[in-house]
């Protein structure tokens, strides 16, 4: 693998693949379209090593919503290795029910879900391990390794040893051109760091991926072609829609009770985890269908409020205190969205605004869940749950996870990209990364995405 | 300039209906402000609310009957020693405050960091009207009316 630092130098007829960002994406494409025997050149904005100068530049953006002060230029990282230089390395796959929006089932996933755990150094017992605990609720704990993966290291590594896969650093794709029936992407356009533009044809053998982020890929489906202000892929107005983050409500609980609450811990190859329970499938049915974890750490007593020493006194002797924090999905909202606005980045692409506002039903659903919770733990006497309407209805934050700005979706009427998460319309376009969510579910992005370009690359190479 | 007689008889006069008239209006404007924005908004008891309310935790009926009797929720937590006790006692109107308390001791001490607060009325835990139970007010030194011989009502005055 050579690392091409002038796009100039770049000579694009080498490659089948061309794949934008070097992301868990791109990454997980690059590695496993190179072990399939084909060759592929990674795009990636940034350096070897990130430069706060060109992340401030590459990702200025406008951010408003429940999500704003910049919170997803924070997590659209433009380094070799993409988002994953920041990632915090927690796994967890999307349930079967999370997948009822979206044009295909967990069982499609289901193998890949398993290459996906082996890239990113996990058991694949985390894909399946899931438990009764109390009624209403199931165990599900999220696996979290120290440190998480970095695309870039992995890459490095594994296309070191090969030749046919290159990285070109400091490119950005600036522009998509197409043919005029709008079917495919016929050239493309790669922008160096000091602006220098290179135009490159595409040739009928080529496939042109996009892996630079949700952010990123709407960024790039949002901007005009050479003849048209439609974005390539935009033409039924969906691209940047349904953006979504996996609201966090920190601390929205206090469980006063006995110990014996907390789970089993999971088996031992599980390795590091985050105890976890999720509403059962009755109770996901009853309370609306929303995804919703919560985790629970041991914490101080609280001598002030005298319904907790009341409990307190109850259950002495026996006696576990948790602060108690949900994650949990929002719903995919067509206002909800990325789009263009004033000014460009250095390399010509359109400066991006967000609205991103969880709903307040969804806020509601997360209630009732937390109030079914507590009724249980009442019912049962094993504790008592104390539920901080403040930080539930105004102490909302994220993950660092965008999802759906690309969705999936049968209909190009109401998504981007399809079952095979290829542009609607385009012969030789895909969309890779958590962008192609059609809905968000409420595990963490990440092993999720990576099952999805494993599946991608089988479908390119006709594995599938 | 010399000013005649009727200058400053007209001059004076013009001063005091414009300082009057703007009294008027500037008193005007702080009572309907208050008045649209109810008496609680933004009071302080508002801040200390969040410390004492009983809302939030999910309990069972059972619970709340224990509660209700645990010696936290009896007249005898509230400290006498700065509060004189006053049982079955119903301090109508003056509120500068109102929200609902875990037990009375909690109601005394929101009076106690409430500058405003001369005096609390707390409705029993057993008040025969389930939905004003445990509910506390926070009330000026002059009220409307005492009420005595109610037995849903514990009082306080500030000493």
């Amino acid at each position: 693998m050579s690392r091409i630092s002038d796009p100039g130098q770049i000579d694009l007829t080498k490659y089948k693949y061309i794949i934008v960002g070097s992301g868990p994406a791109g990454g997980t494409l690059a590695k496993r379209l190179t072990e399939k025997g084909q060759s592929c050149l990674i795009l990636e904005t940034g350096e070897a090593s990130y430069n706060q100068d060109i992340q401030s530049a590459y990702t200025s953006m406008e951010c408003y919503g429940h999500y704003g002060n910049n919170h997803w230029a924070r997590h659209w990282v433009r380094a070799y290795g993409g988002t994953s230089m920041i990632w915090g390395g927690w796994c967890a796959p999307l349930d079967a029910r999370d997948f009822r929006h979206w044009p295909i089932e967990l069982s499609d996933l289901a193998a890949h879900y398993d290459i996906a755990a082996e890239i990113l150094e996990r058991d694949p017992i985390i894909n399946t391990y899931r438990e009764p605990h109390i009624a209403g609720f199931d165990y599900k704990p999220f696996s979290n390794a120290f440190g998480g993966t970095n695309f870039g290291a992995l890459n490095a590594a594994f296309l070191e040893a090969n030749a046919e896969t290159d990285v070109a650093l400091g490119a950005t794709l600036s522009r998509m051109v197409t043919n005029e029936a709008r079917t495919r992407i016929t050239a493309i356009e790669i922008s160096a760091l000091n602006g220098t533009k290179t135009r490159f044809t595409l040739s009928d053998q080529q496939t042109l991926i996009l892996g630079a982020g949700a952010i990123g890929n709407a960024q790039l489906m949002l901007t005009p072609t050479d003849n048209s202000d439609v974005g390539v892929g935009n033409e039924a107005d969906m691209v940047g829609r349904c953006l979504m983050e996996h609201p966090h409500l920190l601390r929205v609980a206090r469980f006063i009770g006995r110990r014996g609450f907390e789970p089993a811990l999971p088996p031992d190859p599980f390795g590091e985890y985050i105890p976890a329970l999720i509403p059962t499938d009755d109770i996901y049915e009853q309370t609306g269908g929303l995804g919703f974890t919560i985790d629970f750490t041991e914490t101080d007593r609280n001598y002030e409020d005298p319904i907790e020493r009341h409990f307190m006194s109850r259950f002495a002797g026996d006696l576990a205190i948790y602060d108690m924090s949900v994650r949990a999905e929002m719903r995919p909202e067509h206002h909800n969205r990325v789009e263009r606005t004033y000014g460009e980045d250095p390399a010509g692409l359109p400066r991006v605004k967000t609205m991103c506002a969880v709903s307040s039903e969804d806020l509601i659903i997360y209630r009732d869940i937390l109030e079914t919770l507590g009724r249980t733990l009442a019912e049962t006497d094993q504790g008592r749950l104390l539920i901080s309407n403040e930080t539930l209805f105004k102490d909302i934050t994220g993950g660092g996870h965008i999802m759906g700005t690309t969705r999936m979706g049968e209909d190009p009427a109401s998504s981007v990209v399809d079952a095979n998460c290829k542009v609607h319309n385009y012969a030789n376009l895909y969309v890779a990364g958590s962008s192609v969510f059609s809905s968000g579910g409420a595990s963490n992005p990440t092993l999720t995405l990576v099952a999805l370009a494993s599946r991608l690359t089988d479908h390119l190479t006709g594995d599938a | 300039m010399k000013l005649s007689r009727r200058d400053m008889i007209f001059g004076g006069s013009a001063f005091a209906v414009g300082g009057a008239l703007a009294s008027v209006t500037g008193l005007s404007a702080y009572y309907i402000r208050r008045q649209l924005r109810g008496p609680y908004e933004g009071h302080p008891s508002n801040q200390v609310r969040a410390l004492v309310s009983s809302d939030g935790w999910v309990l069972s009926d059972a619970d709340r009957t224990e509660l209700a009797s645990s010696p936290d929720y009896s007249v005898d937590a509230i400290d006498v020693t700065k509060f004189d006790v006053q049982r079955d006692v119903d301090f109508v109107g003056g509120d500068v405050g109102a929200f609902r308390a875990a037990g009375p001791a909690d109601c005394a001490k929101a009076c106690e960091a409430t500058e405003d607060c001369a005096q609390f009325t707390y409705a029993r835990p057993d008040h025969e009207i389930t939905t004003k139970r445990q509910m506390c007010w926070l009330k000026t030194a002059e009220v409307d009316e005492t009420r005595t011989g109610e037995r849903g009502y514990w009082s306080g005055v500030k000493k």
